[in-house]
């Protein structure tokens, strides 16, 4: 699976972008430094998919982002 | 004795075969309907007439074995009841009085005993002529090289 | 690197018989057509690639695919199995050569059987034995073959010629084209669509982060309890939040199955709609066929009746066959009737003069005087008609003695021979008649006999042959589904799925408004509740919720909008292809539109240019559209497919506009296609070609043509397919 592809894909969301303020798409990849949290954690939930962890292992990383419990 | 009652008797007489015969008899007949490979008469005497005219043309006499070791069958006068079918057949072996060793003036003369061996030599006549189609037959059926087809009786019967 | 098969030979099996190199088949890149009529080898050269796929073949008497063992004896070649004594074996295989750049391969599957008993068409009369796959290599610069030894490499070997995701498209008989891409199934588009794109991996980040949402909303909730500034209406909105979303979930779920009964409605009525012409079709030919098979069983039974009737022609007074040759009766027997009559009557003669009753008695007539007068003079001893005595003994009274015996004596008419044979003699002649008057004719007779026997012949083969064309036709028009069906059952079949459409459609509408209700009030009851939420929970969570809902938002239109890219991308090929395909036609100038139905499922319809639907029944049409998906979905997958198509086209379905399209368009998409077609076939013809085929023979596309022909005329046992190449 091409994961910058299903990213851009993802993120080709006019009111997305604009909701939170998301430029330049193509030039985004799953990689850090991210652009914002949202792009981060997208990124995470493709990757770590990919990587064949949990759903509830990812979840646990989301909330870490967000510094919740 | 009365011409009618000349032919009663002459018609009232069982011909007869030789039961080596009774082979080919079945592979060309089909009285009682058997199927062969090969075409066939109805009745045996259609087989018998076919065989005695055949023994005919190819001059074809052959003498029956001891009386047991043969049999009979239909009488001249059921064969194609209502047919001029036997009138003809007479007709054949009538003109050939000299070789069966009879003469038609001197039968009119005869005693009833000896018209009655008038009329067995012309039933061995018969007997001998279609025993020799038989066999005939036979022979070629042996040799294999009877015709397979529905004109296997006419193309044998046209040389 | 493109695969490109280099030749197919066969070894005893149908009716190619013979071994590999001499039933062998080969092909270049571009487009070879096989010309076969059916019979003659069109659906064994499936039946080769089936085995090589698959180790099976289709048994065309049940249309049913069978493995290689249970139905092996039915394979090998009759003239073969014929040949083989109790106790000998014979081998019946395939031989395929196909490279693909780098290498070239030559792949043999084969079985031995042995026999073991009489009878050569029972399967138990044969012992079989699968041989080991034999794959072989060379890279094209050393001539030689090398062998694989390799179990696996073997196998891969073999699945490379055709990817197995896109056999189904690359390889297909003429009716398969149907189900390929069954229109009326939502699935058979659904999963080109899958081969095509990864679009698996949007359904499982869909799912997942649907997932993340609900988490997040419940994490985000519990924060919101634990909270001091929690009020009963926040309560009660949360609350409300949820029923609706459980009766969302409901309105869901239904709204999946009514969709479900409209997907199998509309699929029955595309069934019922291809069917229905061919219902028409096969009820037209069902008749033609029931007169033609009354006719023909007439017709032999009239023909046998007939031979069975030749030998009756020897002892039928009609034909009297049996004087045949005994011309010379007639004279003979004539000649001694009349000598026998001289003698007889000379004797006659003599005795007349002796002995003649009459000799006095000329002159009176035979009862005068009468019998009772003539008594009594001699009882009177008188006669009265001199009135003189006439004592017994005297030779008056003897006179009168014998007048009075006269009639006796004339019934008798004395014995002059002891046996008067003459009536027998001449009753022979007169009734011997029909069996002589007409030697003459007997010759003619048996000509007569012949020429009717022949014309009764060829009538019946004439009918024969009639009647197979009918069945051949029949045989065709493939019917999905119950063959017993009539025309009345397939229309109220096709009124119910129609009104299964029309009611599930109302309640798929129906469905969507609620939902669409309910995802409103679920959206509303959100602001509130956000609204309502205590201003000091900690950012996080409402973030976190935040960004998850959009997320399996945005997932989700992601993944709708690479199938309906997707989606797009195949209309567009579909078109290029289908107006390619019938660039030739006289319907060119319409488009090719796929549209959702509202169960989802894909329908492809053809527009004029003015926009309307052209509803073009004909097989040909139908097929087309087929193919130009098929087509699509091969242009789709790479910007070149490198693998060859094998296929069987009925291009007299296609109807002769659609066959040169045909060609062209698939010389274009497949790099190798190797197409068998029968309606080529013309039997008379000197290169058994007819003019169509013979404008494709012309064609440079065109690199290859082989004619296969079934020997005519003889037994089953003897039945063998030869093939003439012409180009």
């Amino acid at each position: 699976m091409d994961r910058n592809k299903v990213l851009k894909e993802i993120l080709a969301d006019e009111e997305l972008c604009k909701k939170y303020k998301i430029k330049e798409v193509e030039k985004l990849t799953t990689n850090a430094p991210y652009y914002n949290k949202l792009v981060e954690i997208l990124s995470v939930v493709i990757n770590e998919n990919d990587n064949n962890l949990s759903d509830s292992q990812i979840y646990k990383k989301i909330k870490n982002i967000h510094n919740i419990g | 004795m009365t011409s009618q009652e000349f032919k009663s008797n002459l018609l009232i007489k069982r011909p007869r075969y030789a039961n080596s015969r009774i082979p080919i008899i079945e592979i060309l007949a089909n009285k009682g309907s058997r199927t062969s490979e090969y075409s066939q008469f109805g009745p045996i005497y259609e087989l018998y007439i076919y065989a005695f005219m055949l023994g005919l043309k190819n001059n074809l006499r052959l003498p029956l074995p001891p009386r047991d070791l043969t049999t009979d069958f239909l009488e001249l006068g059921k064969w194609k009841r209502d047919s001029a079918l036997v009138d003809f057949l007479m007709m054949i072996i009538f003109t050939r009085s000299e070789e069966i060793g009879f003469d038609w003036n001197e039968m009119e003369d005869m005693q009833e005993a000896d018209l009655n061996i008038v009329i067995s030599k012309v039933i061995t006549f018969i007997e001998e002529y279609a025993n020799g189609g038989l066999e005939h037959l036979h022979d070629l059926l042996d040799k294999g090289q009877l015709e397979n087809s529905h004109y296997m009786f006419i193309d044998l019967y046209k040389n | 690197m493109a695969s490109i098969i280099n030749s197919i030979s066969f070894k005893n099996f149908f009716n190619y018989y013979g071994d590999y190199f001499e039933t062998r088949y080969d092909f270049e890149e571009g487009v070879n057509i096989i010309v076969a009529d059916n019979g003659a080898g069109k659906s064994k050269f499936f039946n080769a690639f089936l085995w090589l796929f698959y180790d099976q073949i289709l048994d065309s008497d049940d249309k049913i695919k069978k493995g290689i063992k249970d139905i092996a004896v039915k394979i090998i070649s009759d003239k073969a199995k014929n040949e083989t004594p109790i106790g000998g074996s014979i081998e019946t295989g395939i031989q395929i050569e196909y490279s693909n750049g780098r290498f070239k391969y030559q792949i043999t599957k084969s079985f031995t059987a042995t026999r073991i008993s009489e009878s050569i068409t029972s399967f138990d009369s044969w012992q079989i034995t699968i041989n080991d796959i034999e794959v072989n290599r060379t890279d094209h610069v050393l001539p030689r073959y090398t062998p694989v030894y390799d179990a696996d490499e073997k196998l891969n070997i073999i699945k490379q010629l055709i990817r197995p995701d896109l056999r189904q498209y690359s390889f297909f008989q003429g009716e398969e084209v149907d189900s390929i891409i069954d229109f009326g199934k939502k699935s058979s588009i659904e999963e080109a669509v899958r081969t095509l794109t990864d679009i698996s991996n949007y359904e499982e980040l869909v799912s997942l982060t649907k997932y993340f949402k609900d988490k997040a909303e419940i994490d985000l909730n519990k924060q919101t309890k634990s909270n001091t500034d929690h009020n009963d209406r926040l309560e009660k909105a949360i609350k409300l939040k949820k029923d609706e979303g459980d009766k969302l979930d409901i309105e869901i779920i239904k709204l999946g199955e009514f969709e479900k009964l409209y997907d199998a409605a509309e699929q029955e009525k595309n069934e019922l709609e291809q069917n229905f012409s061919n219902a028409e079709k096969r009820n037209e030919l069902d008749n033609k066929i029931k007169e033609k098979n009354r006719k023909t069983t007439d017709a032999g039974n009239e023909y046998n009746d007939f031979l069975e009737s030749i030998n009756n022609r020897f002892f039928d007074g009609n034909f009297s066959w049996i004087s045949l040759g005994f011309d010379n009766v007639i004279d003979d027997f004539q000649g001694k009737i009349q000598k026998f009559r001289e003698i007889h009557y000379e004797k006659k003669a003599l005795l007349n003069i002796n002995n003649d009753p009459n000799k006095h008695f000329h002159f009176l007539p035979v009862n005068s005087p009468d019998s009772v007068s003539l008594k009594s003079m001699l009882d009177d001893q008188h006669c009265y008609v001199c009135n003189r005595p006439a004592l017994e003994g005297s030779e008056e009274y003897d006179f009168i003695v014998r007048l009075k015996n006269r009639p006796v004596e004339i019934k008798n008419e004395t014995e002059y021979v002891k046996n008067n044979l003459d009536s027998f003699f001449s009753d022979l002649q007169i009734n011997a008649q029909p069996f002589y008057n007409k030697i003459s004719n007997i010759t003619d007779s048996i000509l007569q006999t012949r020429e009717k026997e022949t014309a009764l012949s060829d009538r019946l083969t004439k009918l024969k042959k009639e009647l197979k064309s009918l069945k051949d036709q029949r045989k065709d028009i493939l019917i999905s589904g119950s063959n017993g069906e009539d025309s009345l059952t397939i229309i109220n079949r096709y009124k119910g799925a129609i009104r299964r459409i029309s009611e599930s459609s109302i309640q798929i509408e129906r469905l969507k408004e609620n939902i669409k209700k309910y995802k409103n009030n679920i959206h509303n009851t959100e602001k509130e509740i956000q609204s309502l939420r205590p201003s000091n929970i900690p950012e996080g969570y409402l973030l976190n919720y935040d960004i998850c809902s959009d997320l399996a938002d945005s997932t989700e239109k992601a993944k709708d909008r690479v199938f309906d890219n997707m989606v797009s991308l195949l209309e567009q090929y579909a078109n290029e292809h289908f107006q390619s395909l019938i660039k030739y036609n006289d319907l060119a100038g319409g488009i090719l539109k796929f549209e959702k139905s509202p169960s989802g499922s894909i329908l492809f319809n053809y527009m004029d240019s003015k926009g309307n639907v052209v509803h073009g029944s004909s097989e040909g049409f139908q097929r087309m559209k087929k193919f130009s998906v098929v087509m699509a979905v091969i242009s789709a997958n790479t910007a070149k497919y490198n693998y060859p198509l094998l296929a069987d086209a009925p291009i007299s379905a296609f109807g002769e506009g659609f066959t040169e399209g045909f060609f062209e368009a698939t010389g274009n998409v497949f790099p190798q296609s190797i197409v068998l077609v029968k309606d080529l076939y013309k039997g008379n013809d000197k290169m058994k070609i007819n003019d169509l085929g013979k404008k494709l023979l012309k064609d440079p596309l065109v690199k290859t043509m082989y004619v296969n022909q079934v020997t005519e005329g003889v037994e089953q046992v003897d039945l063998i397919t030869t093939k003439i190449k012409l180009k």
